[in-house]
C-alpha cells in the first residue's frame, strides 16, 4: 500500500507539535521533518513559554478558545505525569498587573486557566503605579526540554528528521505528496507572505529560586517567569528588528523594570541573556493552500501553521490538531486512492 | 541582669534576639547567653521544611492563633526588606486537599488570597474533593538559623555547647533569668507529662519543577500522618508521619516507602527525581504550647525560668509571636524585680 508522504517545514514548537500529531494520527502516512534550525537553536528555545494569550484580532473567538483549551489540556496532562521534568512541562502561578482597568478584565481564556480571579485591594497596594491585576494558575511548558521530549515522541511514531535548508516549498513537490508549512519568521522568504515579521524580544536568564510566582504587566513588556532552573525575565517588543545580539543596554532597562515589581530579583545571578525573534503576524495563518509548480501537472498540497507571534508555545498543540485537521481533509479530498483515509 | 536561654532552635534564637531588641537599651547591663546540645543545622528547626501553617483548627486555642498570625504579619513585612533573601523567608502559593468537606481553617484570614479550590483544579487530585489554594510564606530553617546566630553574635551575645542538665547549674552559674526553648527534650530539665515526641520522617528530593506545595487531610489520619510535598528553596521535602511517643530519630524504611509511594501518587512527576536524603525529627508535641513564667526555687538561689516550648509541628509557624509574648513576660520580671528591693539584682 503506498503511503501518502508528508513533510513538515520547521523544527520550532509549532513543527514538531503539528508532527507529532500527524505521526502519531496517522500511521499510514510517513512523516518527515525538516529545518535548518533544530533545539537548542530555535525561536521556541528561548522562550519562557507560558500559557497565555492576547487575542488574536481576526480569529474566531471559539477557534481561539479551543486552540487554547487543546493545549492546556495536553500539557496538563504531562505536567500531572512522570513525563514532567523531562518534556520541560511545570503548573505556575502568579498575576497580571495593569497601570489601567483593560478594556476587557476578564480575557477569553480566563476559564481556561485555572483559579482565575482578580487580585484583591490590599494585594495590589504591593504594586502602587499598577490599579488592576489578575491571578491565575497556568502552564509553563520550557522547549529547550520539550523539543527533544517531542522529537523522541515523533521518532517513535515513524517519523524521520532531516536538516537541510529550504528555499522554496516548491523543491519538496517533487518528493511529498503533501507540505505543512511551520516555518515560522522564515514562511516571510519562503512562501513570500510579507504579513510575517519579527518582533524582537530580549531576555534573561536570572538564578533567583525564592522567587516563585510570575508578574507580567499587562503592556507586555515587563515580566518574569520562574522556569525549572531560573526565570526568565524580560523584555522588549521591536517590530521590525532583526538583531539577534542582546544589547546590554536593554539587559539593564529590563532588569531595572523588573526589579520594581520584585526588589529581591535584584539578589538574584544574571546567568545570561537571549534574543529571539517572534514571528508577528496579524494573525496565525494555519489554513490550506494548492501551490502549483512550474510548468509541471503536479499540485502540492500546502497545510500552512505560522505566525503565532509571541503565542506559539501557549497554541501550539492546539494549533497542531487543526493543521492535522486539514491535512486529514486533503488526504480525504484529493490523495491517492491508496492514502484515502 | 544575666540571662541565659536553653535551645538554639528557632525558639530559642528567635526569643533571645525579641528580649535584645526589646530590652537591651533600657537595661544596660543585660547580658544572653544561649546553651544548647545542638545548633544549626542539627536541630528540630533546621530538618523541617520551613512552611508556615498552622494545624487546620486551633480547637479554641485562640492565643496560638494570635501567635501564628503575628509571626506571618511579621515575615510578610520581612518580605519586603533587602534582609528577606538571607533570611531565608519567601512567598509559595499551593493546595490544601481534603478527602472530604471540612470547614474552612484558623488561617484561612491570616494568609493571603484565600480561596476554594476550583472542580477543575481538584480534578488534578484524585481521592481529593475540597480543599483550597492560598499563597504563604517559607521560613527555611537551615537559612533562618543562622541569620539569626549571627545577628545575635554581632551584637555580643554568648553561645554555648553544652547541656544543660539543671535549672539549679544555671542559678549557681548566678544566671538571674532563664529561657527555656529546650523543645522536645524539656522533660529533662523538667518532668512534663504533656509533653511527648511527634516524630516525622521526611524525604528530599531534587525536583525543581514543583512550585506549589502540597498538603492532604483525611479524616481518618492525624495532621501530618498524611502526604505532603513541600518544595524549598533547593530541594523539595516530601512527608509525612507523625507518630507520637516515637523517640528514634534514624530513618526508618517502612516510613520511607510510605511517604515516597503515597507522594508519587499524588504527585505523579516525583517518579523519576532524584531522592537526595532522609531525615527524622521529633517534633516537640504538648496539649498547649508551654509559655508562661515560673519561679524556681534552686536551694539557696531563687531563679525566674520563663517556659517557650512544645510547639509541635508548628514552631516555624508560631515563633515570632510566642517570643513577643515570652519577651512581654521577660519585661514584667523586670518590672518586678525592679520593685522588690530584697530581689534586686
Amino acid at each position: 500500500m503506498k503511503r501518502a508522504k508528508v513533510v513538515v517545514v520547521g523544527a520550532g514548537v509549532i513543527g514538531f507539535s503539528t508532527a507529532v500529531c500527524i505521526a502519531e494520527s496517522l500511521p499510514l502516512c510517513a512523516v518527515t521533518l525538516v529545518a535548518d534550525q533544530f533545539s537548542p537553536d530555535t525561536t521556541s528555545d528561548g522562550a519562557a513559554g507560558i500559557m497565555f494569550v492576547s487575542k488574536y484580532p481576526d480569529i474566531d473567538l471559539e477557534r481561539q478558545k479551543r486552540w487554547f483549551k487543546d493545549s492546556f489540556d495536553h500539557l496538563l496532562a504531562i505536567a500531572q505525569s512522570d513525563q514532567a521534568p523531562e518534556a520541560g512541562v511545570m503548573l505556575s502561578s502568579g498575576c497580571q498587573i495593569f497601570r489601567e482597568v483593560p478594556a476587557q478584565t476578564v480575557p477569553f481564556w480566563a476559564d481556561l486557566v485555572h483559579g482565575f480571579r482578580f487580585l484583591t485591594e490590599s494585594e495590589l497596594k504591593r504594586f502602587p503605579e499598577h490599579c488592576f491585576g489578575q491571578a491565575f494558575t497556568t502552564i509553563k511548558c520550557e522547549c529547550s526540554a520539550y523539543l527533544p521530549w517531542l522529537e523522541k515522541r515523533f521518532r517513535r511514531a515513524g517519523g524521520k528528521v532531516q536538516q537541510s535548508h529550504v528555499n522554496h516549498l516548491q523543491e519538496l513537490a517533487g518528493t511529498y505528496d503533501l507540505i505543512v508549512n511551520c516555518s515560522g519568521l522564515g514562511a516571510r522568504s519562503l512562501v513570500g507572505d510579507q504579513e510575517v515579521h519579527p518582533v524582537r524580544g530580549q531576555v534573561l536568564k536570572v538564578q533567583a529560586p525564592w522567587i516563585n510566582h510570575f508578574i507580567r504587566d499587562g503592556d507586555g513588556l515587563t515580566y518574569f517567569y520562574p522556569g525549572v532552573h531560573s526565570l526568565t525575565v524580560g523584555g522588549t517588543r521591536q517590530e521590525g528588528d532583526r538583531r539577534l545580539e542582546a544589547d546590554p543596554a536593554e539587559s539593564e532597562d529590563i532588569l531595572r523594570r523588573c526589579c520594581l515589581l520584585e526588589p529581591s530579583l535584584a539578589k538574584g545571578k544574571v546567568l545570561g541573556e537571549w534574543v529571539g525573534l517572534r514571528p508577528g503576524r496579524r494573525n496565525p495563518r494555519v489554513e490550506r493552500e494548492v501551490l502549483g509548480t512550474q510548468g509541471s501537472v503536479r499540485r502540492v498540497h500546502v497545510v500552512h501553521n505560522y505566525g503565532h507571534g509571541g503565542g506559539g508555545v501557549t497554541l501550539a498543540w492546539g494549533t497542531a490538531l487543526d493543521a492535522l485537521g486539514l491535512v486529514k481533509q486533503i488526504l480525504n479530498d484529493t490523495g491517492p486512492p491508496q492514502a484515502r483515509l | 541582669m544575666r540571662v541565659a536561654v536553653i535551645g538554639a532552635g528557632v525558639i530559642g534564637l528567635s526569643t533571645a534576639k525579641c528580649i535584645y531588641e526589646q530590652y537591651h537599651s533600657t537595661q544596660g547591663n543585660l547580658t544572653i547567653e544561649v546553651y544548647a546540645d545542638r545548633f544549626t543545622p542539627l536541630t528540630t528547626s533546621d530538618g523541617a521544611a520551613g512552611f508556615w501553617q498552622p494545624y487546620l483548627y486551633d480547637n479554641g486555642r485562640t492565643e496560638e492563633t494570635k501567635w501564628n498570625k503575628e509571626t506571618f504579619d511579621y515575615l510578610l513585612s520581612v518580605l519586603s526588606s533587602p534582609e528577606s533573601v538571607k533570611m531565608g523567608i519567601f512567598l509559595q502559593s499551593g493546595y490544601n486537599l481534603c478527602s472530604d468537606y471540612a470547614p474552612e481553617p484558623s488561617f484561612k484570614d491570616i494568609v493571603l488570597g484565600f480561596r476554594h479550590l476550583t472542580k477543575r483544579e481538584l480534578e488534578m487530585f484524585p481521592g481529593y474533593n475540597h480543599g483550597w489554594f492560598n499563597t504563604a510564606l517559607m521560613i527555611e530553617g537551615k537559612t533562618y538559623l543562622p541569620w539569626l546566630m549571627d545577628w545575635l553574635q554581632n551584637r555580643g551575645v554568648m553561645f554555648y555547647q553544652k547541656k544543660i542538665e539543671s535549672f539549679k547549674e544555671l542559678a549557681d552559674a548566678g544566671v538571674d533569668i532563664i529561657i527555656n526553648c529546650s523543645g522536645v527534650r524539656s522533660g529533662d530539665l523538667q518532668p512534663d507529662p504533656q509533653l511527648t515526641p511527634g516524630r516525622g520522617q521526611i524525604i528530599k528530593v531534587d525536583a525543581p519543577w514543583l512550585k506549589h506545595w502540597i498538603l492532604t487531610h483525611n479524616k481518618r489520619s492525624s495532621t501530618y500522618n498524611s502526604p505532603y510535598i513541600i518544595p524549598g528553596s533547593r530541594l523539595v521535602t516530601v512527608g509525612g508521619v507523625f507518630q507520637v511517643g516515637n523517640w528514634s530519630e534514624a530513618n526508618n524504611s517502612i516510613d520511607h516507602k510510605k511517604i515516597w509511594e503515597e507522594a508519587c501518587h499524588l504527585e505523579p512527576s516525583l517518579k523519576h527525581a532524584r531522592i537526595v536524603e532522609d531525615w527524622a525529627g521529633l517534633r516537640p508535641v504538648r496539649t498547649t504550647v508551654r509559655l508562661e513564667r515560673e519561679k524556681i526555687s534552686c536551694g539557696q538561689n531563687d531563679i525566674e525560668v520563663i517556659h517557650n516550648y512544645g510547639h509541635g509541628g508548628f514552631g516555624l509557624t508560631i515563633h515570632w509571636g510566642c517570643a513577643m509574648e515570652a519577651s512581654r513576660l521577660f519585661g514584667q520580671i523586670i518590672e518586678n524585680s525592679a520593685k522588690t528591693p530584697k530581689a534586686r539584682l
